[in-house]
């Protein structure tokens, strides 16, 4: 794989390896189905409490199963558009995902709640600064700040965006992403080197 | 052992790396990489260009350049990041434009590669006149030899680099250049006529305003000049107030005279026709449309008043009439009108009208006349004809140019046949129609591999056109050129299979019969196929591009540095030397969290990030999902471990199963506490939330790969009053679990968690291998901060490998 990447013709072998991880893959997938079987099935055997949402996931899947690979339209396949696979994933599927992810500025709230208290002088910096970004990267904040007598010329927005995030934020990710590419690298050459093995459950 | 010998066999592997590398660049360099297939072949193909001149190959990579003596030059190799190129032919000369390219320059005869330049960054044109390859950016030209690439001469070199205008105009083996650069502080046009060979300049001319277009007419070359002047105008159907000026500007090419110059208002577009200068302009004082015929002095012969600037305005290469289009609106309908102007009138000028109702999207000049493709509101086009004997026809193209769209779009005649290219808007494909001139009938194909009426080419269907008849035509969906001998018409053939994907193709005919024709195809592995035109088999083969993929050059030094200090300090610490690390707090907190959720009797939670195994992230949260699993084993506690991938599952089901067996505790382990949620995001995150709330865990660990759903989880561990330790490199999640966390693993710190957890010599000299690239990282990067603050660019050669 490695010789792949820096050598232009030998790239078939870098798509003949990917092939070989996809098949892997489509059958691991089997065996995630059967372990969701598994678990919730006891659960609902054993009648744990709430075992109805149990017998909700395992109908679920079951019914979308046999949609996705047994029901098929006059033309096409069963995943394609306007089948009931399809009507199941845009209608179900889909709301019930956006859903979760909306509940997500509830929980920014709360975090923020937490994380902007001016316990020290760090995390006043981080207060103010979070203030600042938050409210002048909007169109309202925009327009409170040019509504300030005292203000001048000065550009916030080109302020929060130079030396805000195209400053101090940068420069801090960039440091991470630094150190992460290099300890990547070493974690790689490591578990090549079969120096780390702790992955594959032992030490040796 | 095994490290040892694993050791010992990737250095081996990339000895033979380094040397591979070596040895092709040397043969490289040395211009090597023959492969020739057959006799015929070696005994010397004289390749010519392509195409035709005056037309236009799709966009792709253009294999065929141009040819000095036994070599020809190829552009548009796929050597660099974000190549592209595009064949073009001006008035005066054959272009690629080429962006992070390579030109390679190709001896057909020794059958070995003569020359080659990489062309980085900008759009470069690179134009081919006789012998020369003319290399122009927008600040320098650089003149090269075509046969060898090698440099002739530069504007540089005469100190004349600077902002340079769009055109350069070749005549008479002389290159006119146009500048628009700064010189001592003012505004500076000019034109400057260089001698192609040797680079001596035989004049120069300032002007006004920068060179928008260059008409040559006689011993003149009429000038199009925005003068930079801006003025209000009275445009009266024009929809801008102000527009900048342009002047028209008789130059005599000989000595760089101006002869003569006129205002040409906003707008222009100048032809030669007919001994006479035709001009399209808006009127500077009144704002009118006009169609201007002067003489070379810009006396006014005759003008006509027109509706709208046309769209376009070109002359018949056969009879030589002059034909303009003009986009209108009737009844809200787009309409478009036809004018043609025949050569040969005294009495001004005596038109024929034609009126079509639609869009013009082409027009093919055939013979005395135009064939026009017009599309209206429905989803087909209409194929018109009008020529200067007043008489037109239409055909109606709707079967097969249904769900007809204007992009991609282009039409070629051969013979008496029309073939036209263009993207059906309902399968996104390409797709093909040729119309008989002689029968008036669309030809139909009758090839059982293409039962269609309508030929499928593929999405990525490149056709490429030749004068006479022969359509050659490309998918990038498969190996072989799909090519279309017009003479038995209907037949479509496979050329053998080539290897790799076909990125471009061009066409030679040899002057003969059809039959004779050669393809010339460029695959994506930078080989080039010269293939038969009658059965599509390979004639010879050619390695044009590059082995090494030396735009990872400098990747590959990098890695090989990092690599190398990992490897000493390694070396060091197997040596028996004590290397000294620094404490990670998140980590020593893990024995701590075991022990509260001992205390509390309740388990332990473990998500290993939203990854497949592929990930590096969840190679490492394995790593310690290891040691973690290892300490709830030996305190008899549970341990949750819900996965996003099946992969994962099976993996981390191993690890712990693993654990419990070495910490003599084999009953305990539960398969079903390893367990497989859910593939997609929030599905997964909605169970893992569940879990939470339901079982209280006493400790939450997130070691891998998060998304959107990190702060969920973390969040909701909160609630649950769990301690929680994250690590994950991801940069955009950082935040959320440095907030809503206990402890967190940033970036590398989840990398080193294994090695700082195990404590091996080893593990902790690969750590200590880390640290000192990371100290150079951080010396090059304040190097470089200084460096440039003083203006001095030492450093820059690292990006240059």
């Amino acid at each position: 794989m490695i010789i792949q990447f820096y050598i232009y013709p030998l790239d078939w072998l870098g798509e003949l390896f990917n092939s070989f991880y996809n098949i892997v893959l489509t059958f691991a997938f089997v065996l995630g189905a059967i372990s969701l079987f598994q678990v919730h099935g006891k659960k609902i055997i054993a009648q744990t409490s709430g075992w109805g949402y149990n017998l909700v996931l395992l109908v679920s899947l079951t019914v979308t199963l046999i949609f996705g690979l047994f029901v098929f339209p006059e033309k096409g396949q069963p995943v394609d558009a306007g089948t009931a696979f399809d009507w199941i994933f845009n209608n179900i599927f889909t709301p019930l995902c956006s859903t979760t992810y909306s509940l997500l500025a509830f929980y920014i709230a709360s975090a923020s709640f937490r994380a902007f208290r001016a316990r020290s002088a760090q995390a006043t910096v981080l207060l103010v600064t979070a203030f600042l970004v938050m409210l002048f990267r909007v169109p309202l904040g925009e327009y409170i700040w040019h509504s300030l007598p005292w203000v001048g010329q000065f550009d916030i927005t080109a302020f929060i965006d130079d030396w805000i995030m195209g400053g101090f934020n940068a420069a801090g990710q960039r440091a991470i992403m630094l150190g992460a590419s290099v300890g990547l690298v070493s974690i790689s050459l490591k578990i090549l080197l079969g120096i780390e093995v702790s992955y594959l459950g032992g030490n040796d | 052992m095994m490290s040892r010998y694993s050791a010992k066999i990737l250095l081996a592997v990339f000895a033979v790396l380094m040397f591979w590398i070596a040895a092709v660049s040397a043969q490289e360099r040395d211009g090597g990489l023959n492969e020739p297939e057959t006799g015929a072949a070696r005994s010397g193909a004289q390749l010519r260009p392509g195409l035709a001149p005056g037309v236009s190959g799709g966009a792709g990579s253009p294999v065929v350049f141009a040819e000095a003596g036994e070599s020809v030059c190829v552009g548009g190799l796929y050597e660099r990041p974000g190549c592209r190129g595009y064949f073009s032919q001006t008035a005066s000369a054959r272009q690629l434009i080429l962006k992070n390219s390579c030109l390679q320059s190709f001896d057909s005869k020794e059958n070995r590669i003569s020359g080659k330049i990489y062309i980085d960054g900008d759009d470069s044109r690179v134009i081919a006149y006789a012998d020369y390859a003319v290399i122009k950016t927008s600040e320098n030209i650089t003149v090269r030899s075509l046969a060898s690439l090698e440099k002739l001469w530069s504007l540089e070199d005469k100190s004349l680099a600077g902002a340079l205008a769009d055109p350069v105009f070749f005549y008479g083996g002389r290159m006119a250049v146009f500048f628009k650069g700064e010189d001592g502080g003012d505004k500076k046009y000019k034109a400057v006529c260089f001698k192609i060979d040797g680079g001596e300049i035989v004049w120069q001319s300032e002007l006004d305003g920068e060179v928008l277009d260059v008409t040559p007419a006689g011993d003149s070359l009429f000038l199009t000049v925005r003068n930079g002047r801006e003025r209000l105008a009275a445009l009266k159907k024009s929809e801008a107030a102000v527009a900048a000026e342009r002047e028209l500007i008789n130059l005599r090419a000989s000595d760089g005279k101006i002869l003569k110059r006129t205002e040409l208002g906003g707008n222009s577009s100048v032809r030669f026709w007919d001994g006479k200068l035709a001009v399209c302009q808006d009127d500077p004082d009144s704002g009118d449309f006009l169609l201007n015929l002067y003489d070379m002095n810009f006396e006014v012969l005759y003008r006509k008043a027109l509706l709208k600037m046309p769209v376009f305005m070109e002359v018949s290469p056969d009879s030589g009439a002059l034909w303009i289009g003009i986009a209108d609106f009737t009844d809200g309908k787009e309409l478009t009108q036809i004018s043609c102007f025949p050569c040969g009138q005294k009495d001004g000028f005596a038109e024929d009208n034609y009126f079509a109702y639609g869009h013009l999207e082409e027009a093919v000049f055939y013979e005395s006349g135009v064939w026009c493709f017009v599309r209206g509101e429905s989803k087909f086009a209409t194929l018109y004809w009008f020529n200067n004997k007043n008489y037109d026809y239409l055909v109606d193209l709707k079967g097969p140019l249904e769900n007809f769209t204007g992009e991609d779009f282009s039409a070629f005649m051969y013979g008496d046949r029309l073939s036209f290219v263009y993207r059906n808007e309902e399968t996104g494909k390409l797709e093909l129609g040729v119309f008989s001139v002689s029968t008036s009938e669309l030809l139909t194909w009758n090839d059982d591999n293409y039962p269609s009426s309508r030929p499928l080419l593929g999405r990525n269907a490149e056709i490429f056109f030749t004068e006479k008849s022969v359509s050659a035509l490309t998918g990038k969906e498969n190996d072989r050129l799909r090519y279309l001998n017009t003479k038995g018409m209907g037949t479509w053939f496979d050329t053998e299979p080539l290897s790799g994907e076909i990125v471009g193709v061009r066409v030679r005919e040899s002057g003969g019969p059809a039959e004779k024709a050669e393809w010339y195809a460029l695959t994506d592995g930078g080989k080039i196929y010269r293939l038969d035109a009658q059965n599509g088999s390979i004639l010879q083969t050619l390695q044009a591009g590059p082995l090494f993929d030396r735009s990872k050059l400098n990747n590959l030094l990098g890695v090989l540095f990092v690599t190398g200090s990992i490897g000493y300090f390694i070396w060091r610490a197997r040596k028996g030397e004590k290397l000294f690390i620094r404490s990670i707090a998140g980590l020593g907190a893990l024995d701590e969290a075991v022990g509260r959720a001992t205390e509390m009797g309740r388990p332990i939670f473990y998500i290993p990030g939203l990854s497949d195994i592929d990930e590096t992230q969840t190679m490492a949260g394995l790593s310690i999902l290891g040691h973690v699993s290892k300490c709830t084993a030996e305190y008899d506690m549970p341990i949750v471990v819900p996965n996003c991938s099946s992969v994962v599952m099976v993996m981390a089901q191993d690890i712990v199963r693993q654990a419990y067996l070495q910490a003599g505790n084999p009953d305990s382990y539960e398969s079903d506490n390893v367990c497989f949620l859910s593939s997609e995001q929030f599905g997964f995150a909605a169970g893992v939330c569940g879990m939470m709330v339901r079982e209280k865990p006493a400790a939450v660990l997130y070691m891998g790969n998060f998304f959107a759903e990190a702060l969920m989880l973390a969040e909701t561990g909160n609630t649950a009053g769990a301690v929680q330790i994250a690590g994950t490199a991801a940069a955009s999640q950082l935040p959320f679990f440095v907030a809503a966390c206990d402890y967190t693993l940033m970036g590398e710190e989840l990398y080193a968690a294994s090695a700082y957890l195990s404590g091996e010599p080893l593990q902790i000299g690969s750590l200590k291998g880390q640290d000192a690239v990371k100290a150079a990282i951080m010396l090059l990067i304040a190097a470089g901060t200084l460096l440039t603050c003083f203006n001095c660019h030492w450093l820059d050669f690292i990006w240059k490998i």
